[in-house]
This record gives C-alpha cells, structure tokens and sequence, in this order.
C-alpha cells in the first residue's frame, strides 16, 4: 500500500505545467501510430506508466466502459466491411482478416492512448490548476469558463439530486406511457435550466464588481516562475522524447 | 456521440484543435461585440454549461429504451455564440469525469456538438422570425432535430472516412447514410424534447431566449 502511495506521490509531484503538454504529446504520438509492427510499443507504455501511476485497476476499468461500447461498433464495422479475403462466414456475413488486424490495432492503441489520459487527469492535482493552466498558454477566458464548470456541475447537480428525492417522496414512479414521462421531465430538465441561468446573473454581478478583465490573450495574467523540480524535468524529458521516437519509427519503419 | 482517444488520427486531430480554436475565439469575439462583457461571457457559459451537463443525466423515453439527451440545439437556442465555448467545457469535464470522448479527439467532438450547436441556434431564429411567442413548438423542434443530426452526420463522416483505405468507397457512404437512419429516433425525441422546454421557457421565463 505504502509503495502505491509513494508511486501516485511521485506522479502528483511531476509538476502540472510540464506533466499535461508532455503527456498530452505522448497521445497524440500514439495516434499517429499506424504501422501493426510498433503497436507492441504502446500497450507497454500505456502500462507502465499506469502502474508507475498507482492509479486503482477498478478505476481504469470504470473509465474504459463508455469506449468499449464505441470500440465494438468499430471492430464489428472494420470486421464485415474489409476488403480483401475471407476469416470466415457467419449467416450471411464474412469476417474478413485485413479487418481483423485492423479492428485490433485500433483496439490497442484506443486503449493504450486512454489509459495515459486516464494518468494525466487522475494524478493532476486541482489546486492551482487554473493559475498552472494559464501558464501554459491556454487563454485565461477558456480557463476560467472551464474550472467554474467544474465547481457548478457540483452545485447543479446537487439542485438535480434534491429535485429527484422530491419526486420520489411525492409518490412519482417511473415509467408509464411517453406522454406521461415527458410532463415530469420537461419542467425538470427546464427549471434546472432556470436555475442556472439566475445563478449565472449573480456570477455576472459577483464578477462584475470585482473588476473582472478575462482575456483570450496572456497579458493580464501573472506568472510566477517557481523553477521545475529535477524530476519533473527528468519526467519531461523522457516522455517527449519517447513521443518523438514514436513518431520517428512510424515515419521511417519502411 | 463521442469519439474517444486514439481513434482517429493525430493529423485530424490537430485540425479539430485548430478549427476548434477558430470557433472559439470568433464565438467570444461575437458574444463580446453583442454587449456582452467578459464576465457576462464567462459566467454564462460555465454556468450553463453545468446546467446542461446536468441535465443530459435525464433520460429521454424512447421506446423501448431511454437515452441521454445531447441537447446541441437547447444550448444553441438558449446561449447563441456563447454555446461553443460552454459546450467545449461540457465535453472536457465528460472526458475527464466518465470518460466520454477523449482528449485528443476533444478539437474534433467540440466541432461536431459546438458546430451543430452553432447552426442549431440559428436555425430556430430563422424559423422563428420576429414572432417570439406564437412560435415556439415548430421552430423548437426543428432546431433539436438538426443539433442531433449534424452532429450524427459529422461524427460519422469523421469516423468513416478517417477509417483505413481498406474499406470500400460505397460501403463508407451507405455506413454513414446507415448512421444517420438509425439516429433518426434519437433525433425525433431531441426536437420534441427541445420544443416543450423552450415552450416552458417562453412561458415562465421568456427573457432567457435569445
């Protein structure tokens, strides 16, 4: 337990400013994989900077359940549509062998690639984000639209929360015919919709009155140069050029 | 809906940032000029943005399942210019929470919902014309209607012509015609859903339409 402590420490401590524009370099390195004879390369990167992480498997997994969905559609299409020859034949639907290797190369890489994002937002500590997003060039308005979603999804969503026990305590059960859900959803989803609105106007005013001056370019935000730790360059150094080689071996492999 | 990470490649992916990019700084820049300060522009996109983000946790009956509402058209009709930036926070924190779409993809899926958001929002002005009360079912219902089909039909060209050259030409366009058919549900309770909330709106609170 202790080792899995001290391993998600280590991730944690990989300083913000360097850990997202690296590791966000290592995805789109892997995208840019084609060739089946490097896909070996990425589940191995994906994996050992998952366990390296410590992250939980119970979250990766949990994670993965929305792409699996969308994987499937994919290989099943890749599988049937293939030109080329014949695997086998179910019913009327031949599974073609180029479609196959096709379907499980995307397969790896969907995975591997979601796996180092799932790193990237689990081991990224929220304080100071915003002040460490900013720092990385990313306009200050685009930051701060993005953490007051954050904090308001939470206050909504507790809103939602209470709107539902208050059905339920009102005898409302689900079901029934489609006329009948769309009178209790509408006025849901629409008061919801209220709610956020007024609550928008006194974040306006509240904003407003403290002189509120967010921009799409960087000049009125500070930045304080703190120095990056050894490791964090270390970290750094190792994962662009890991992305760099990935790149260069998919460009030259012929 | 999505596109998660790795799916597509990081040449498409680089465009959908840059385009991404555009759209976002022409939808501030537009929300800017029509009076609207920066914090105006800040607080009702995140705050809508969470609103909406909440309220696709709703189901949609459509027999015999329930889906999630995607709710471009709703954003397009109620925030205009502002719904791009909201909907690329929205699709972040998806990405980040539940693991809906991704991040590399994340330029990308903002074109297709944002876009479609974008057109949305417009359609229904169009249709309503100057007429904000006596027209609210139809123009509703269109713009539900198109958010979720432009958004179907560019994911799926996305997602089908990005596929390897070893798929055959005609099977890529009856899949992407496929794709928008078997959408055409969804789409249908979209805009009826989108109809009766900008209705409610225009009774309790009109003042939230644009």
């Amino acid at each position: 337990m202790s080792s899995v402590n001290a391993r998600m420490k280590t991730f944690e401590n990989w300083d913000t400013t360097l850990k997202i524009p690296s590791l966000f370099l290592l995805m789109m390195s892997m995208a840019f994989i084609r060739d089946q004879r490097l896909m070996f390369l990425l589940p191995c990167i994906a994996a050992a900077l998952f366990i390296g992480s410590g992250i939980r498997v119970s979250l990766l997994l949990s994670r993965l359940r929305a792409p699996v969905f969308f994987l499937l559609f994919v290989s099943t299409f890749l599988i049937l549509f293939s030109e080329g020859e014949s695997l086998a034949r179910i019913g009327p639907f031949a599974l073609k062998a180029k479609g196959a290797i096709l379907a499980v190369n995307t397969c790896i890489r969907v995975l591997s690639v979601i796996t180092i994002g799932i790193v990237m937002v689990n081991t990224t500590p929220l304080s100071g984000l915003s002040v460490k997003l900013k720092r990385m060039l990313i306009p200050s308005i685009l930051v701060d639209i993005g953490i007051m979603t954050g904090r308001y999804i939470m206050v909504i969503g507790e809103d939602y929360r209470k709107m539902k026990n208050a059905r339920k305590l009102r005898g409302y059960a689900p079901g029934g015919s489609i006329s009948k859900r769309f009178r209790v959803i509408v006025p849901a989803a629409a008061t919801l919709l209220i709610r956020g609105f007024q609550q928008s106007e006194m974040v306006f005013h509240a904003m407003h009155m403290r002189g509120y001056g967010g921009d799409l370019t960087h000049k009125n935000v500070r930045i304080d140069d703190n120095g990056y730790s050894t490791s964090g360059m270390i970290m750094f150094l190792l994962t662009v050029s890991l992305s760099a080689m990935l790149v260069i071996l998919e460009i030259t492999i012929d | 809906m999505h596109i998660p990470d790795g799916m597509l490649p990081a040449e498409v992916c680089i465009a959908g940032y840059a385009g991404t990019a555009f759209l976002t700084w022409l939808s501030v820049k537009k929300a800017r000029s029509s009076s609207e300060d920066s914090a105006r522009v800040v607080s009702r996109a995140s705050v809508m943005a969470a609103a909406f983000f909440v309220v696709s946790w709703i189901h949609i009956p459509i027999p015999p399942v329930s889906v999630h509402p995607i709710l471009a058209g709703l954003m397009g009709i109620l925030l205009g210019w502002i719904s791009f930036p909201a909907i690329l926070a929205g699709l972040f924190f998806q990405a980040a929470m539940f693991g809906h779409g991704g991040f590399t993809t994340l330029g990308i899926n903002a074109l297709s919902m944002g876009g479609a958001a974008l057109l949305a929002g417009a359609v229904y002005r169009l249709l309503r014309g100057k007429h904000k009360e006596n027209m609210s079912l139809l123009p509703g219902f269109f713009a539900g209607f198109v958010g979720v089909s432009i958004a179907v039909i560019f994911t799926g060209s996305i997602l089908i012509l990005t596929m390897p050259e070893h798929i055959d030409k005609g099977i890529e366009l009856s899949s992407i015609l496929a794709m928008a058919v078997a959408h055409l549900p969804l789409a249908f309770a979209e805009g009826f859903f989108t109809a009766f909330v900008v209705r409610f709106l225009l009774k309790v609170k009109p003042d939230m339409l644009i």
